[in-house]
């Protein structure tokens, strides 16, 4: 009887059990599969596609490993891969130092206005990346943009184009992204500034810290967790969110110089109709920024550890 | 809430099930669906007519334009329209994708016997071999005939004393006392990659002596190399414009805008343009007379051949539904009437025009170039070579004149380009390899 009674009851709670889940199961399933196929099914069939020839217009044909190896024989894909990296290397250190100062400026006990500095601050980052490209497009013409009226007022010599230059062009591109992002940054800093406790700063300074100790000492192992997820999404957004800016500013010239491995492959998906060959493009770059992500992620786990 | 998010999937359920019907009813007309990259130069109101007048004639028809986007899209968009199973029955398409991507990729219907001969009897013959392939035609030519020249500001020219110049040597002379009076002697939508190879088919025309269409079609056959002589010749050509002060390196940081508004500012006294810039010419550059002159002769026994064609077509989708093919037909017909056509031509200030019956803009520049550039005007290259060619050459020229590449090093990574698209099958008459399966798609 007590056993019949016991082996009800535990029915009853696995059956709960397995409503609660039904229920949960339910409610993430339009998410689910949303993201099913939003995320895994282009991802899967990306990667599918990568070991085929195809052009839209015919049917798929099985190529092996041939995208994969004229992508490693190809010198504009090789260039645009070493500016992707270049890129992301400049832009990831740049945006988290520039946040990282102005977050610490803006959170200084004897700024006026702060309110006023951290929307301004901000406003970039709300601007789509089309606008932001023709504004700075403009503002580096060489004929009529601002930056040579600037330089003709300090005496100067006028610059005879930026963009148009091979060796300039690209860094210019980066320092427009930096100038976009970096108050993205200073956000998720400022943030973090404020969830370390005064009196820290208050104790150490009667210890009689200087600032740089008290930075050294406080502030970055009280950002510490806020620093890597700044430094992962800055370097993830680096490798694969920077196509509309390249694009609209310079579509990959002069002569390939701003070629990153987006704009490569948007022009032999969509100019070449070589599907495959951009897929294997894609693929190839999103190994890179997995096991960058992977080898950052283990060693920020290792540190912690240690 | 389990049973109201039930209620929430069945309702989408219903309405996804619907959406035909609904469609359905909306659009009991047939509708004609016309695709193609945006006419700016085309008022909103032009193409609502000719589409009423259709409309007029066929009462159960509503016709859909889909002009969106610049020409260099088109094949994305009809790429991602064909991904999405959008229909597309009439393309307007341009003619340098006709030959390099559109009947290679069999996305045009064979228009030969489809399209009645009295159409083909409107259209100026002369037109008619950039839309014809394999001795088959797969567009109606349907819009200005471009060709190229070098736009002046004739005030700019009085004030410094100069003549439109004929050769090389006259081009430097203006440039230079152009900046001695202030002036940015001219300036080149440098940014916009596709603008250079028109300076290309300058400078190849006159460095092969006049052959460049044939020399380029030796190239695509394997008869010939892209590092001959001629053709470095003419990659170097275009480094001693900068060289020579004619163009600064401020003009590779120059897009179309910038360049127009550098000209019509009166801060540029030239640039180098096709036909495609009079309307705008016209409705902008105010403050002074504008003219026009040939690119200037590079060698004493070498003649000026700008390059044009006519630009765009109006062809029949391959994809279209078969029962549409005699409405798409009709509609063609239509369109190449003289006063339909005129809707469309007219607001492009042709120089002159594929239809027959509608006129050349008379007087000023247009008629000059007409009377004067037309005569020797010959096929842009980019509309025999692939589209892989095309931006090699954009990124060979670019190269040459920054610097970062020799122009037989340039022309090298041409060559190189088109080994590459041999080996994975390129031919140029690409149409013999059709086999009776290919051709049954493109034709009705």
């Amino acid at each position: 009887m007590r056993s019949r009674r016991h082996d009800l009851a535990r029915s009853r709670r696995l059956s709960l059990r397995l409503r609660q889940y039904l229920d949960a199961y339910w409610m993430i399933g339009p998410a689910f599969a949303l993201y099913m196929m939003m995320v895994l099914y282009p991802i899967g069939r990306e990667i599918v596609m990568s070991f085929h020839e195809w052009d839209v217009f015919s049917p798929m044909r099985w190529v092996g490993v041939t995208n994969y190896r004229s992508a490693l024989a190809d010198a504009v894909f090789l260039r645009g891969l070493s500016n992707n990296i270049l890129y992301a290397l400049v832009v990831t250190v740049a945006k988290n130092v520039f946040g990282l100062w102005l977050a610490i400026l803006l959170t200084g006990a004897d700024v006026k206005g702060r309110n006023a500095f951290r929307t301004a601050v901000f406003i970039p980052v709300t601007l789509s990346y089309v606008a932001v490209g023709m504004l700075w497009s403009w503002v580096f013409n060489p004929t009529f943009g601002l930056l040579n009226q600037v330089l003709r007022l300090f005496s100067i010599p006028a610059s005879s184009g930026v963009l148009g230059n091979p060796r300039l062009s690209l860094w210019a591109i980066m320092f427009v992204d930096i100038w976009k992002w970096t108050g993205f940054h200073t956000v998720i800093f400022v943030a973090g500034l404020l969830n370390i406790p005064p009196e820290l700063y208050e104790s150490a300074a009667i210890d009689g810290a200087g600032s740089w100790q008290r930075f050294r000492c406080i502030t970055l192992p009280g950002l510490k967790s806020v620093v890597e997820v700044s430094v992962l999404l800055a370097m993830v957004g680096a490798f694969v969110r920077n196509f509309d800016l390249v694009y609209v500013m310079t579509g990959g010239g002069p002569a390939h110089a701003t070629e990153i491995v987006l704009t490569w492959m948007h022009k032999q998906a969509f100019q070449f109709l070589r599907f495959g060959y951009a897929a294997a493009q894609g693929v190839i770059l999103f190994v890179l920024v997995m096991v960058l992500s992977a080898l950052y992620l283990r060693a920020l786990r290792r540190q912690s550890a240690s | 809430m389990k049973a109201q998010s039930g209620r929430v999937w069945v309702v989408l359920l219903l309405v996804a099930l619907l959406v035909p019907t609904i469609r359905g009813v909306v659009y009991g007309k047939e509708r004609l669906i016309i695709f193609g990259t945006a006419r700016p130069e085309i008022p909103e109101s032009n193409l609502r007519e000719l589409g009423k007048r259709f409309e007029a004639e066929h009462p159960n028809v509503e016709v859909v334009w889909r002009l969106e986007g610049p020409w260099s899209e088109l094949l994305l968009r009809l790429t991602t329209a064909r991904l999405s199973g959008e229909p597309i029955d009439l393309i307007v398409a341009p003619a340098n994708q006709v030959n390099s991507s559109l009947v290679r990729k069999q996305l045009l219907m064979d228009l030969t016997e489809v399209v009645p001969q009295g159409v083909w009897d409107r259209v100026d013959p002369a037109t008619l071999g950039a839309y014809t392939i394999g001795g088959r035609r797969w567009g109606v030519p349907f819009s200005y005939v471009a060709t190229a020249g070098w736009y002046y500001n004739e005030d700019a020219f009085a004030k410094a004393g100069v003549h439109p110049p004929k050769t090389y040597d006259d081009m430097v002379q203006v440039a230079k006392k152009l900046r001695a009076v202030g002036y940015v002697p001219a300036i080149h939508q440098g940014k916009n990659a596709w603008m250079w190879p028109m300076w290309y088919f300058e400078t190849f025309a006159q460095t092969s002596r006049n052959r460049s269409v044939e020399y380029t079609k030796m190239n695509l056959t394997g008869k010939r190399q892209f590092t001959s002589d001629a053709d470095v010749e003419a990659l170097a050509w275009i480094k001693r414009f900068f060289d020579d002060g004619i163009l600064t390196s401020a003009s590779m940081d120059t897009d179309q805008d910038a360049m127009r508004a550098a000209f019509v500012s009166g801060k540029a006294a030239m640039y180098y343009g096709g036909t495609w810039e009079l309307p705008w010419l016209r409705d902008n550059a105010k403050g002074f007379k504008v003219g026009v002159f040939k690119f200037p002769r590079l060698y004493v026994d070498s003649t000026v051949q700008p390059p044009g064609g006519p630009d765009h077509s109006l062809a029949i989708s391959s994809g279209i539904d078969r029962s549409k093919l005699a409405l798409a037909v009709e509609f063609i017909e239509f369109a190449t009437r003289k006063d339909n056509a005129e809707l469309w031509i007219g607001p492009m200030e042709p120089v002159a025009s594929a239809i027959k019956d509608v006129p050349g803009a008379t007087g000023g520049i247009a008629e000059q170039m007409r009377k004067e550039f037309m005569k020797d005007t010959i096929t842009y290259l980019d509309w025999i070579w692939p589209q892989e060619i095309n931006e090699a050459m954009q990124a060979a020229i670019q190269a040459v004149v920054t610097n970062q590449k020799t122009p037989r090093e340039a022309m090298q990574d041409v060559q190189d380009t088109f080994n590459q698209l041999v080996k994975r099958g390129y031919r140029f008459d690409y149409w013999e390899s059709w086999t009776p399966a290919d051709w049954k798609k493109v034709t009705p």
